[in-house]
Parts: structure tokens; C-alpha cells; sequence
């Protein structure tokens, strides 16, 4: 019954929210490590 | 929709004896804003290059009141007077003995404060609060904070001692959501703080008594740092409880589901202890096997903020949809965004992307020798704690004040609320950014003003030197118009009934495992995983300690 | 505990970020010895002037070893010896250095040279300097009063 519910749930604007922060944080990541790797 | 016995629990009003406890520690925590945002402000004047302090004052003593006011009394106060309001209003209200608790904790901080204070002023104890042995401070001012973290554990026993009574008093049934949280971060706090508790009572009230000659320089500084990162958990859980439990209920929605919240604080006492190498990961003496050991932890303790953020949006756009926001993102439009309750906190929840972000960067092992001890840093815990938790904390008092004197946030003070947001968001902005980037260039952070003996790259930081300097200005606007709001709300708001708002859980929800409130498993898992992470090393330290350092006495 | 279809993509991604972010970093430590600063080398604060290398501060040339210079400071409130030191372009440096008295930084702006320097142990990092240039060294650890202005000069020369 519960499982049925869960299912109704539109959850597709918290995906694509979910999603920009986890880009977000790839791409700080990568310029950061781009900057340790390019200094010496 | 909402049915009488609802509105009757909306109603739900903290003990009024309860109530004078919170106040006394939401009064301290906003003194301490005003002068510690007054030295944060001269602080960024004087590193504009424009401004020498008067008097003698030096650059180093208010950057020790800016650190130890807002980093420990304010963050401290308000977390407790926040949390016995909470207890007090889903748990019952405090028995005699536990507000007597309440009431001794708050006093031997406070004296503990005085005496702390007195001896920065004096020019006694500029060591800042991080403490940095060997430089040696008077021996009150390492007694004074002795004092706040004891009175904060005899404060916390009664904050411990009503969820005991209530688990008694309801045996099978989960304990109400806040209150739970509320022993997370208490049982988080009072674990980490034995760190530094060791450290100044065996190290540094020995050693700047005279007792002992001598002090182990790095121990002290593990044993700080052991307490250093999950303080910053201790900040910021309170927020995580407003954004779990306060905000859905303020936005006319459920909390998304109650296991999960639950899970992710239980995460965080796991995971946010043996963590603290990733402050020393540029320190000799510790081996990078433990250093990276650590870092993998600390990476660990990102997971349950991941969890956070997906049950926030949750949260937020099934009531969006329930209000009849279409498309993907037509919910975000349905969201209050004239009840300061909500907007403010929420900033504060958007500060958290990039500041996580930042996080993430800076514990990343080798990656730290970009930014450590660079303004970068600084730059990031101004959007973590300045930021994610100050706009939760300003949002969490614009009701809860109101609600502990009878009064109520009136429709100017909530624009007011607002506006208030939206000039520290500007400040903010401009002063962290500046920040971040300019230590990428690798201007350090608690420096007075230098050029450097005519450095040509130390020329290039002055202009971001300026812009923090503005940005500093801002936010200073910014806390003179939350203090204004807060006085208004103590003393001269009209008479009337503020709601306590209190989230109930989404029916989607699944019954919450009772498993959460074993304590045996946690504690133990989380004990065990401190003694993973630091025995080795820690004996290292000991086995190969150099000879210790004599106290210095350079400012 | 049941958790919706997109929580747990949401955590697949989140996860796996974090993992991939801790391989990358883990590797390039421990497989090509990229680590930070860790030396494990003990001196006694009080007499760091008689010992070696501290005796002798300033860029020596070595034969023999994985790198080719080994640069020596020592740090006290507030300076650091030597004031200004020059290396060729392209050498492979070992940076040693301590503290004669508090604990300091030793940071090198615009690099990845950052240290910290703390009376009783050796710091120790080891770099090919491989863009010519004049770059700020700095104390970027409150060591008192004087703190802002404990600075040398690296020279990367052609």
C-alpha cells in the first residue's frame, strides 16, 4: 500500500535540483583539482 | 484541512519558567553577535589598508573576541536556548531538577565567559580560539573556557534527563523528532568536547600555571581538532533540526519522512568525530596513511547532508504540487516567499551548496595544500556557519522569540526579516567570494594588513582586501537590522500568541524503526570508530614525542 | 527502510562522486607519492641552530639522492632564514625546514608549497619547480604580533 503511494509522488523538480548540486560539486571539485595538478 | 485537535497542538506554549531559561541564553548569544560582529567588521576594515584600530587595540585581540564571541558563545547560547525551548515544547515541560540543571549550566558559562573575556581585553590571552600552543595565554582565560564547556555538559544533562523521563514515561515509541535530534547533537558535543577538555586541563592550565614547564605541542592541537570539526556539526544540527522538523510545518507541509531524518543525524555522530586530521592534513608528525584515513571519513560524513538535501526539495515541491505547482519547477512558486520564517532559513539552505562544496575541496587530502590556512577558509565557514546556520538561527528566533515573551512577528518586522536576509546575502556574497578567490591566490587568513616587504603578488590582493571590506560593512548593516528585529520582538512587539511550529511526518512516510533510539549500538559503533581512527597515531605521537615547548608570550 | 526510486539515484551519484573524488586523491597519493606534507622527523626545538641541516640554512646542491637541491629554513618570531633563496628552473627541491620557538606556516603563494612548521619535528615537502618567477613565502600560521610581516622570497630562475 505504501509502496503504491510512493510511486504517485512526482518527485521530478527534486531530481533535477538534486542534480545541479551534485554538478555543482563535480565541477568545484575538478577546477580544484585542476589548480593542484597545474601548481607546484 | 487542518482539524481542531491540530490547531490546538499549534497552540502547544513552552512552559513559561522554561521559556525565561531559553530567553537567558538567546539574550547572551545576540550580545555577543553585536560585539563580535563589531570586531568582524573592523577587522575587514583594517585589512582594507584604510583603518588602524585606536587606542592600541591590537588587530590579533579582536580577531580572538571576533572568533571566540560568535565561533563559541553565540553558536553556543543560541543552540541552547534553542534546544531547551524544543525539548521543553515536544517533550514536556522540564521538571524542577532538569531547569535547575539548565539554570547552573548557564551560569558557569557565563562566568566562564567573563573570565575569558577579561583576559582577551587585557590583552592577556590573544591567541585566538583556536589556542595555538606554545603561545601561552593567562591561565584564567584557559580556566574561563574550562568553565563553558562544563556548564554546558551540566546544561545538557537537563536537556538529556527529559528525553530519559519521556522514553519512560512512552516505552516502544519513538521519541518526538526534535527532541531526538537534540540528544544527537548533545551526545556529539559532549563526546567531542572531552578532546578539548583533556587538552587544557592535563596540557595547557598546567602548563600556563607554571605546574609544568612544558607542553606537547601537536598532541594539543589533535586534541583540539578532535573537538575542532565536529564543533561545526554542533552548529550546524540545530539548523538541520529547523530545516527537518520547522520548515515543513511553516510551509503548510509534512515532513518528508522521519527515518530518514533520523538516519542522517545518526550518521552524523557516527561520522563527524574521527574526522579532525583533516585540519592538520599539512602537519608533520602524523603519517599520511592516518591523514587519508581520516579524509575518507570526513567524506563519509557528506552523505548524510546529500540525504538532507534531497528530503528539503522533497518537501518543498510536494507541497508546491499539492498548491498546484506544475512543470518541473512550477512548485518552487507556490513556496511562501513573503513569511520571513521560511526565506530566511532558506538562504541559508542555498549558502549550503557552495559551502559544501567548498568543504568537500578542502578535505581532500593533498588538495588542502591549495587553501589550508589561506582566507579561502575563511571564506568557506562564512557561508557554513555565518551563512547556512546564522539566516536559520535569525529565521528559528523570529518565531521563537515572539513565542517565549507573548508576542508576535508583525507584517513590518517579517518584511524587515526579509530584507534583512537579502542584505546579508549581498555581504555575504561579496566579502566570501572575494575571499575564496583570493586565497586561491594564496592570501592568508588571520593576518593583520601587510604588503608584504612590496610583495608584486601581495599588491594583487588589496583590491579583494577592499571588497571584503565592503562586504563586511554590508553584513554589519545586516546584524544592526536583526538586532533590531530581535529587540522589537523582546520588548516591544504587540502582546499575542507566536506558534512553536512543529512539522508532522508525511503520511507517505514509512513507521519509524525503533532502532534509532539504541543507544548502545550508536554510541558504541561511534566509540569505536574514534578508536579506529585515532589510537594508532595518537600513540605515535606519544612514543616519538619531540621535547616540549616552552610558553610564548608574542603579541 | 524504504527510500523513493530517485533518493536512491540521488545517492548512487552523490556516493559515487565522493568515491571517485577519494580514488583520484588516494591514488595520485599513494601510487605516484603525491602526499601532503607528513614527514615524521624530530628535533629538539631548543637547539635546532647546532643541528643539522638547520646549521647551514640556504639551497644546497646534492648528488645522489631523488632530488637535486635541498633549500633549508628556519623559522622564528618573525622571520625566516634565509630572507630570499634562488633555485633553477626545472630543479627537483626539498624543502626542510622548522621552528626555532612557536608554531608557523611556511607557504609558498601561488603554489603547492604550504606547510606547517611546529617546534619539535622536521617539516618536509618535495616539488620540481617547474615556472620561473619570483613567489612570496609567508607564515600563514598566527604566530603573534609580527605575524604579517614573516616573509622570504622565492626566486625560480632561468
Amino acid at each position: 500500500m505504501s509502496n503504491k503511494k510512493e510511486k504517485e509522488l512526482n518527485l521530478k523538480g527534486t531530481l533535477y535540483s538534486v542534480g545541479f548540486v551534485g554538478v555543482f560539486i563535480l565541477v568545484t571539485w575538478f577546477m580544484a583539482f585542476y589548480l593542484f595538478i597545474e601548481r607546484f | 484541512m487542518t482539524t481542531i485537535t491540530e490547531k490546538a497542538k499549534d497552540l502547544v506554549k513552552v512552559d513559561k519558567r522554561d521559556g525565561k531559561l531559553a530567553l537567558a541564553h538567546i539574550y547572551v548569544a545576540f550580545i555577543s553577535l553585536f560585539i563580535g560582529g563589531l570586531c568582524g567588521l573592523l577587522q575587514t576594515l583594517v585589512r582594507s589598508g584604510h583603518f588602524t584600530l585606536p587606542w592600541g587595540i591590537g588587530y590579533y585581540q579582536i580577531l580572538t573576541v571576533h572568533g571566540v564571541l560568535l565561533g563559541l558563545i553565540l553558536t553556543t547560547y543560541f543552540i541552547f536556548g534553542f534546544q531547551i525551548a524544543a525539548v521543553s515544547r515536544t517533550a514536556g515541560t522540564l521538571t524542577s531538577k532538569q531547569r535547575l540543571l539548565g539554570w547552573i549550566g548557564f551560569w558557569v558559562m557565563t562566568v566562564g565567559v567573563v573570565m575569558a573575556a577579561t583576559m582577551v581585553l587585557l590583552n592577556e590571552a590573544s591567541v585566538l580560539y583556536t589556542f595555538y600552543a606554545p603561545l601561552q595565554a593567562h591561565w584564567i582565560f584557559y580556566l574561563g573556557l574550562t568553565f563553558v564547556i562544563v556548564g554546558s555538559w551540566i546544561g545538557g544533562a537537563g536537556q538529556i534527563l527529559k528525553y530519559i523521563e519521556w522514553r519512560k514515561a512512552n516505552p516502544g515509541k519513538p521519541s518526538p523528532l526534535i527532541t531526538f535530534m537534540v540528544v544527537i547533537n548533545l551526545a556529539l558535543w559532549i563526546i567531542a568536547s572531552l578532546g578539548v577538555a583533556t587538552s587544557v586541563l592535563f596540557q595547557l592550565l598546567p602548563w600556563s600555571l607554571g605546574w609544568v614547564d612544558k607542553v606537547d605541542v601537536l598532541i594539543s592541537r589533535t586534541l583540539f581538532w578532535y573537538f575542532g570539526h565536529p564543533l561545526v556539526y554542533f552548529w550546524l544540527l540545530p539548523a538541520y533540526m529547523v530545516w527537518y522538523v520547522v520548515i515543513p510545518k511553516i510551509i503548510g507541509g509534512k515532513i518528508f519522512s522521519d527515518s530518514l531524518a533520523r538516519l542522517s543525524f545518526v550518521l552524523f555522530l557516527l561520522f563527524s568525530i574521527p574526522v579532525g586530521f583533516h585540519h592538520q592534513l599539512t602537519e608533520p608528525g602524523i603519517s599520511s596513511f592516518w591523514k587519508f584515513l581520516q579524509v575518507v571519513l570526513t567524506l563519509m560524513v557528506v552523505i548524510p547532508s546529500l540525504l538532507t538535501a534531497f528530503s528539503l526539495f522533497a518537501t518543498f515541491e510536494i507541497r508546491g504540487r499539492m498548491l498546484g505547482g506544475k512543470g518541473i519547477f512550477g512548485w518552487l512558486k507556490k513556496l511562501p516567499w513573503n513569511d520571513a520564517r521560511f526565506v530566511v532559513p532558506f538562504i541559508g539552505m542555498v549558502a549550503f551548496i557552495p559551502a559544501g562544496a567548498g568543504g568537500i575541496i578542502n578535505a581532500s587530502h593533498q588538495m588542502n595544500q591549495v587553501i589550508h590556512n589561506t582566507i579561502w577558509v575563511t571564506g568557506h565557514f562564512h557561508l557554513t556557519v555565518a551563512t547556512s546556520v546564522l539566516l536559520t538561527f535569525f529565521g528559528a528566533a523570529y518565531w521563537l522569540v515572539p513565542h517565549l515573551t507573548g508576542r508576535v512577528l508583525t507584517k513590518e518586522m517579517n518584511r524587515l526579516a526579509i530584507i534583512q536576509a537579502i542584505v546579508w546575502s549581498v555581504g555575504m556574497s561579496i566579502m566570501s567570494t572575494a575571499m575564496h578567490i583570493v586565497g586561491l591566490f594564496g592570501a592568508p587568513r588571520r593576518s593583520d594588513f601587510s604588503t608584504y616587504g612590496g610583495s608584486a603578488q601581495a599588491a594583487e590582493w588589496i583590491p579583494y582586501q577592499l571588497a571584503q571590506a565592503i562586504g563586511g560593512t554590508i553584513l554589519f548593516i545586516g546584524i544592526i537590522l536583526a538586532l533590531y528585529i530581535i529587540a522589537n520582538l523582546l520588548w516591544f512587539a504587540p502582546k499575542g500568541d507566536e506558534e512553536f511550529p512543529i512539522g508532522e511526518v508525511s503520511e507517505h512516510a514509512e513507521k519509524t524503526p525503533m532502532v534509532f533510539e539504541n543507544w548502545k549500538i550508536w554510541l558504541t559503533i561511534c566509540i569505536v570508530l574514534i578508536l579506529f581512527a585515532y589510537t594508532v597515531p595518537f600513540i605515535d605521537m606519544i612514543q616519538n614525542a619531540p621535547p616540549g615547548s616552552i610558553g610564548y608570550k608574542f603579541w | 527502510m524504504h527510500m523513493h526510486k530517485y533518493e536512491k539515484w540521488w545517492l548512487t551519484f552523490g556516493v559515487g562522486s565522493l568515491v571517485l573524488f577519494l580514488v583520484i586523491v588516494g591514488f595520485s597519493a599513494f601510487h605516484y607519492g603525491s602526499h601532503p606534507p607528513s614527514a615524521k622527523v624530530y628535533i629538539d626545538p631548543e637547539r635546532v641552530d647546532e643541528i643539522a641541516p638547520f646549521n647551514n640554512p640556504g639551497v644546497h646542491k646534492v648528488e645522489g639522492k631523488d632530488w637535486d637541491y635541498e633549500v633549508v629554513f628556519v623559522a622564528s618570531a618573525f622571520y625566516y632564514n634565509p630572507p630570499e633563496i634562488e633555485v633553477p628552473l626545472d630543479a627537483k627541491v626539498k624543502f626542510i625546514a622548522t621552528t626555532k620557538d612557536v608554531v608557523h606556516g611556511f607557504q609558498v603563494a601561488g603554489t603547492n608549497i604550504n606547510m606547517m612548521l611546529e617546534p619539535g619535528y622536521v617539516s618536509e615537502f618535495v616539488t620540481t619547480v617547474d615556472k620561473s618567477g619570483e613567489y612570496l613565502i609567508l607564515c600563514n600560521e598566527y604566530c603573534g604580533i609580527g605575524h604579517s610581516t614573516m616573509t622570504s622570497m622565492l626566486k625560480v630562475v632561468e
